[in-house]
């Protein structure tokens, strides 16, 4: 144990996600001998996040204002939401430049093991969405991992009485990886989404 | 196969240990404790992955080491593997082939073919259920590798299910907590999400299971005809939890209180059904038709589910019900019938992998672990006899009488120590 500051500073980085009690000391550490303004500066950075940021009142993204910029954006498509697990899925989309709907962003995905259930999801703001007519299309793009795949099916089977439109991104191959390299879930899941190779 | 080196660093009582082995029959002989079998759980290990004696990685480090590594050349006809699999408690093991990059261990499965026989394996014929799905899973995975993939898919989605069932049925007990109780409805249609999936994974499962048991059962019998003097007719009946022919309690829910089968909660105990056919309804079906089978039971089993928090039907449940003659083996066998039906479990393995062979050279490696102490003179000439015919065998024992002449291979004498422990021994 070290004296306040440094052990609170050590207590604190420990807490955040993939640090360990090791590294959260190291950080502390390099914190501690860094040059000052630089750690002010960071310091800074975070007040800034937590005091300015905050989740769209519409699909939950990360915004600095009510509505965040893809929300306010006319030139979107209103026809077709994107469901996406996190915001940072929504930079991943967006830097696709392949989709121009408009995003929901669930924060998490269905995992009882983690005491997440459709109820701790942004599930319902979803619903409240699809009142609104213009709505016609749902893409959903949670991660192509057992809880993704879990939400997925839980959103397919209660939009299906909603009479949208409703699809799943496709997950297989990687584009320029080698087949012998892909591990047997992604090409079980190749093979399992195959399709009409004569077009 | 087989295998011409084998090195060990930091594994069991072995600080670095470098052993040349030949085809044929080696047999290495020593004193109780000495490290034989601790030599011997290394090499199979690198076919099945986990060790025969334990269930968990930390005893297989060397005391005061951090890690163990265990290395290996195998031979296959023409070809010529090097695997090595790094055993690190509390993360991942890791493995290389070929002094390749670092690969997932799940990688190597496949490669190397052994056969191990051991004391142990008399909880193939007296233990809980769980020790026979065990069993069919290892052999599965060692033919079939990409139903690792499988078994570890069916083990995700139980996990979470049966998260979910616990939580529901802890929201269902206390009234007091109102606010994260999830309500009723959203339990039961997030339920639906993961039968859905536990149906699909287990599906897959089950099929799997059920092939390779119709592939086994031929050798099972042939094996224990060959062991005894075949008067009693050796067989395996693969029993679904899906088709609810099986009882209820099952050692893994209630490892203290498994006494022997009898259901325990409810007094219900569907009657084992005893006409001799395969899991009835399931065999012949394919995947998405069990899928559907696995669904009733589900629907069936949800009401006693939510009240145990816990899922009742599935793979994960299921008996591989081994009988002699008329009778069960487990509870009726002898103690040298029980010992018999473990080996031919074994050797209808050995036969399986056989059969499987794509490749001239492809048959397995056989490992007999202290096991002809136990047998009578008859039985273990017999074994020897067909064990003799491998292109490897690799026999254990603490001393030279309990060996059958018909193993005269190569004698090793295994000393304890850490750095040199074997001294080839005088040839016999
Ligand atoms: N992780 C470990 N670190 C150090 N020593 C260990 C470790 N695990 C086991 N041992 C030692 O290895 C020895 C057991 O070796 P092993 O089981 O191979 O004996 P054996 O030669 O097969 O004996 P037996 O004839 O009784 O079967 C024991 O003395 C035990 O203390
Ligand atoms: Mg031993
Ligand atoms: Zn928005």
């Amino acid at each position: 144990m070290y004296e306040g500051a440094v052990q609170d500073l050590i207590d604190e980085l420990g807490r955040l996600p993939g640090i360990g009690p090791k590294s959260a000391q190291r950080l502390a550490f390099h914190i501690l001998e860094a040059d000052k303004d630089d750690m002010m500066r960071l310091a800074a950075a975070i007040t800034g996040v937590k005091e300015r940021v905050k989740f769209c009142q519409v699909c939950g993204n990360v915004s600095e204002q009510d509505m965040c910029s893809i929300c306010r954006d006319p030139r979107r498509d209103a026809s077709v939401i994107c469901v996406v697990e996190e915001s940072k899925d929504v930079l991943a989309v967006e830097r696709t430049r392949a989709f121009r709907g408009r995003y929901h962003v669930l924060g998490g995905a269905i995992n009882p093991i983690a005491g997440i259930g459709p109820d701790q999801l942004r599930i319902r703001e979803l619903l409240t969405r699809l009142n609104d007519d213009a709505v016609t299309e749902i893409i959903i793009a949670t991660n192509p991992n057992l809880e993704g795949e879990a939400t997925s099916t839980y959103l397919a089977r209660m939009l299906k009485t909603i009479g949208v439109t409703v699809t799943r991104l496709a997950s297989g191959l990687p584009v320029g990886g080698d087949l012998e390299y892909a591990d047997e879930v992604t090409l079980g899941r190749a093979f399992e989404g195959r399709r009409s190779a004569i077009s | 196969m087989y295998v011409d080196r084998l090195s060990l660093t930091d594994f069991r009582s072995y600080e670095q240990l470098d052993l040349e082995l030949s085809p044929g029959a080696t047999v290495l002989v020593g004193p109780n404790g000495v490290g034989k079998t601790n030599l011997v759980e290394a090499l199979g290990m690198l076919s099945t992955l986990s060790s025969h004696r334990v269930s968990s990685d930390a005893p297989l480090v060397r005391f005061g080491a951090e890690r163990a590594l265990v290395r290996a050349s195998f031979v296959r006809g023409a070809q010529r593997s090097m695997l090595e699999l790094e055993v690190a408690p509390g993360r991942a093991n890791r493995a290389r082939i070929n002094r390749g990059n670092p690969v997932r261990a799940r990688d190597l499965l496949g490669i190397a073919r052994t056969v191990l026989f051991a004391p142990e394996d008399l909880a193939l014929v007296k233990g809980d259920p769980s020790a026979r799905r065990r069993f069919l899973d290892e052999l599965l995975t060692v033919l079939l590798p990409h139903h690792a993939g499988t078994r570890a898919d069916y083990d995700r989605v139980l996990k979470q299910r049966n998260a979910l069932l616990k939580s529901a049925r802890a929201a269902r007990f206390s009234r007091r907590s109102p606010a994260p109780d999830p309500s009723g409805a959203t339990v039961e249609s997030t339920l639906d999400v993961w039968d859905a999936h536990l149906a699909q994974a287990g599906a897959r499962l089950l099929h799997a299971r059920l092939e390779l048991v119709d592939r086994l059962v031929p050798h099972l019998d042939a094996a224990y005809a060959q062991l005894t003097d075949g008067s009693k007719v050796a067989g395996a009946v693969y029993r679904s939890s899906v088709e609810g022919s099986v009882p209820e309690s099952d050692g893994e829910d209630f490892p203290a209180m498994d006494g022997g089968g009898d259901a325990q909660d409810g007094g219900e105990s569907p009657a084992v059904v005893r006409d001799g056919d395969a899991a009835p309804g399931l065999a012949g079906l394919g995947v998405a038709e069990i899928a559907e089978r696995f669904l009733a039971a589900l629907a069936q089993a949800r009401q006693r589910e939510l009240e145990r928090g816990l899922t009742l039907v599935g793979p994960h449940r299921d008996e591989l019900e081994l009988t002699l003659g008329d009778a069960p083996a487990k509870g009726f066998a002898s103690h040298g019938e029980t010992w018999s039906f473990a080996l031919a479990l074994r050797l209808a393995a050995y036969y399986v992998m056989i059969d499987d062979s794509a490749v001239a050279g492809d048959e397995p490696i056989l490992i007999l672990d202290d096991v002809f102490a136990e047998l009578d003179a008859a039985r273990r000439a017999r074994l020897a006899a067909i064990v003799a015919k491998a292109e490897q065998v690799l026999v254990t024992a603490a001393v030279d009488e309990d060996v059958p002449a018909e193993l005269a291979g190569r004698r090793v004498r295994v000393v304890p120590g850490a750095l040199a422990p074997l001294v080839p021994g005088e040839d016999a």
